[in-house]
C-alpha cells in the first residue's frame, strides 16, 4: 500500500510538471551565481575586487602598443585590495584568475604572455604587485578579436574565490576549488 | 613487575612523542635566513652586500626624476648606500610588520638602489621605496618592523642584513623629493 501511494505521488508530480516545462527548467539553487553590482567590491579570501569599467579601444593605455591586425584591446578596470600577508599579482594565474570574462579569460585556461598586460592606473606602471592592505585601481588589457564584442554588449564578469589552505608539499598557500563566486553584469563601452 | 614498568614507560613514550611534535621547528624556522643586525647610519656587511642606511622616513608622495609617486597608502622611504661584498649581486628589500611582508616597489623603474645589481668596491647611493597600508602605524608590530636586505628572490638559508625600525617614531612628510641613484657614498 505505501509503495502504491508513493508511486501515485511521484506520477502526479510528473503530470503537474509537464505544463510547467518539465523538470529541466528547474535550476538548482546552489548553482545560481549571485550578481554583484558594478563598482561594488566582492571580498574573497585572496582579494577584494570591484569591477569599475570595461571598454574596447585601439589605443593601449600604455600609449605605444598597437593591436595586431584584426584585433583590438579589451580593457577591464578594477579596484583591488590584497588581503594576504604577502605581495600578490592582481590577475593571479591560470588555476585561479582573479576574474573571468566569457571567451577571453577562463579558469584553468592559460593566456599567451603577450596577449595581455596589467598596468597601475595611477601612473601606468607595468606589472604591478599589490602590497597587502594597499588598495589600488588596475587596468587589465587583453588582446581580443575586433569582432568578439561590440558597443552595448553585456558581459558577465565572474569574480573568483577559493578556499585558502596550507600547502602540503611546499611552504605556502594552496587554493582549493577556485570558482566564480559572483558575477558582475557590465555593458561594454566602445572607445574605438 | 613487568606491568608496573610497562605502563609508565608507555605513558612516557607518548609524552615524548607529543614533546617531539611540539618542539619540532617549523619550515619557517628551519629555512630562515641568517641575519646580520644593523643600526641606522652603521655600515654592515653580509655574505652578499655592504650596506648603510642613512635615513628612514614616511611620505605621502615621492618625487624622483620626474616620476611622481602617489599611493593610497603611505611610502616608507630609506636612503641607502650599497655595494657588493665579494661579487656582483642582486638587491632585494622587504619590510616585515607582524608577519606581513611588503616588498620594495619597482614603480620608480631603476631609479632606486634596490631591484638592481651592485658590484664590490663600487658603492651606489639612492632611495629604497616601499608602499605600506595607510593604517600601518596602528597595526601590531609597527614599533618593531624589520627591513631586510638580501639578494633578490629566495632568501631562505641565505645571508641578509636586517634593520629593526620603529615606524611610529619616523618623520612623516607630505611630499619628499628624492635624488636619483649616484655613485659613491653621500
Amino acid at each position: 500500500m505505501p509503495v502504491l501511494v508513493a508511486g501515485g505521488v511521484l506520477a502526479l508530480g510528473g503530470v503537474v510538471a509537464i505544463p510547467l516545462g518539465g523538470w529541466d527548467t528547474v535550476q538548482l539553487q546552489s548553482a545560481v551565481i549571485p550578481e554583484q553590482p558594478i563598482g561594488q567590491p566582492y571580498v574573497g579570501a585572496r582579494l577584494s575586487t570591484a569591477i569599475d569599467d570595461i571598454y574596447l579601444t585601439d589605443e593601449h593605455p600604455d600609449g605605444f602598443s598597437d593591436p595586431d591586425p584584426g584585433e583590438t584591446w579589451l580593457v577591464v578596470v578594477a579596484t583591488m585590495e590584497n588581503l594576504l600577508d604577502e605581495p600578490e599579482i592582481p590577475l593571479g594565474n591560470r588555476s585561479f584568475w582573479a576574474f573571468t570574462i566569457p571567451g577571453v579569460l577562463e579558469l584553468g585556461v592559460s593566456l599567451d604572455s603577450g596577449s595581455y598586460s596589467t598596468l597601475l592606473q595611477r601612473d601606468g606602471s607595468y606589472g604591478p604587485r599589490l602590497q597587502p592592505g594597499v588598495p589600488d585601481t588596475v587596468e587589465f588589457v587583453f588582446a581580443v578579436s575586433d569582432r568578439l564584442f561590440s558597443e552595448g554588449d553585456e558581459v558577465r564578469i565572474g569574480l573568483t574565490d577559493a578556499e585558502k589552505q596550507d600547502a602540503d608539499i611546499y611552504d605556502g598557500i594552496r587554493w582549493w576549488r577556485p570558482h566564480v563566486a559572483v558575477e558582475v553584469p557590465v555593458v561594454i563601452r566602445d572607445e574605438r | 613487575m613487568r606491568a608496573r614498568v610497562a605502563v609508565p614507560a608507555g605513558v612516557g613514550l607518548v609524552l615524548l612523542a607529543f614533546g617531539a611534535t611540539l618542539f619540532t621547528p617549523t619550515d619557517e624556522v628551519r629555512m630562515a635566513p641568517f641575519p646580520v643586525a644593523a643600526g641606522i647610519g652603521e655600515e654592515v656587511a653580509s655574505q652578499h652586500h655592504v650596506a648603510t642606511i642613512h635615513e628612514v622616513a614616511l611620505a605621502d608622495v615621492v618625487e624622483l626624476d620626474g616620476w611622481r609617486g602617489t599611493t593610497s597608502g603611505v611610502w616608507l622611504v630609506a636612503e641607502a648606500t650599497l655595494a657588493g661584498y665579494v661579487e656582483r649581486t642582486t638587491v632585494g628589500v622587504d619590510l616585515f610588520v607582524d608577519g606581513v611582508r611588503f616588498e620594495s616597489t619597482p614603480r620608480a623603474d631603476s631609479d632606486t638602489v634596490d631591484g638592481r645589481v651592485v658590484d664590490p668596491g663600487l658603492p651606489v647611493t639612492g632611495a629604497i621605496l616601499l608602499e605600506l597600508p595607510r593604517d600601518i602605524l596602528d597595526r601590531p608590530g609597527a614599533t618593531s618592523a624589520v627591513l631586510r636586505l638580501g639578494a633578490a628572490g629566495d632568501t631562505r638559508l641565505d645571508s641578509v642584513i636586517e634593520w629593526r625600525i620603529d615606524l611610529t617614531a619616523l618623520e612623516h612628510h607630505a611630499e619628499v623629493e628624492l635624488d636619483r641613484v649616484r655613485k659613491g657614498a653621500p
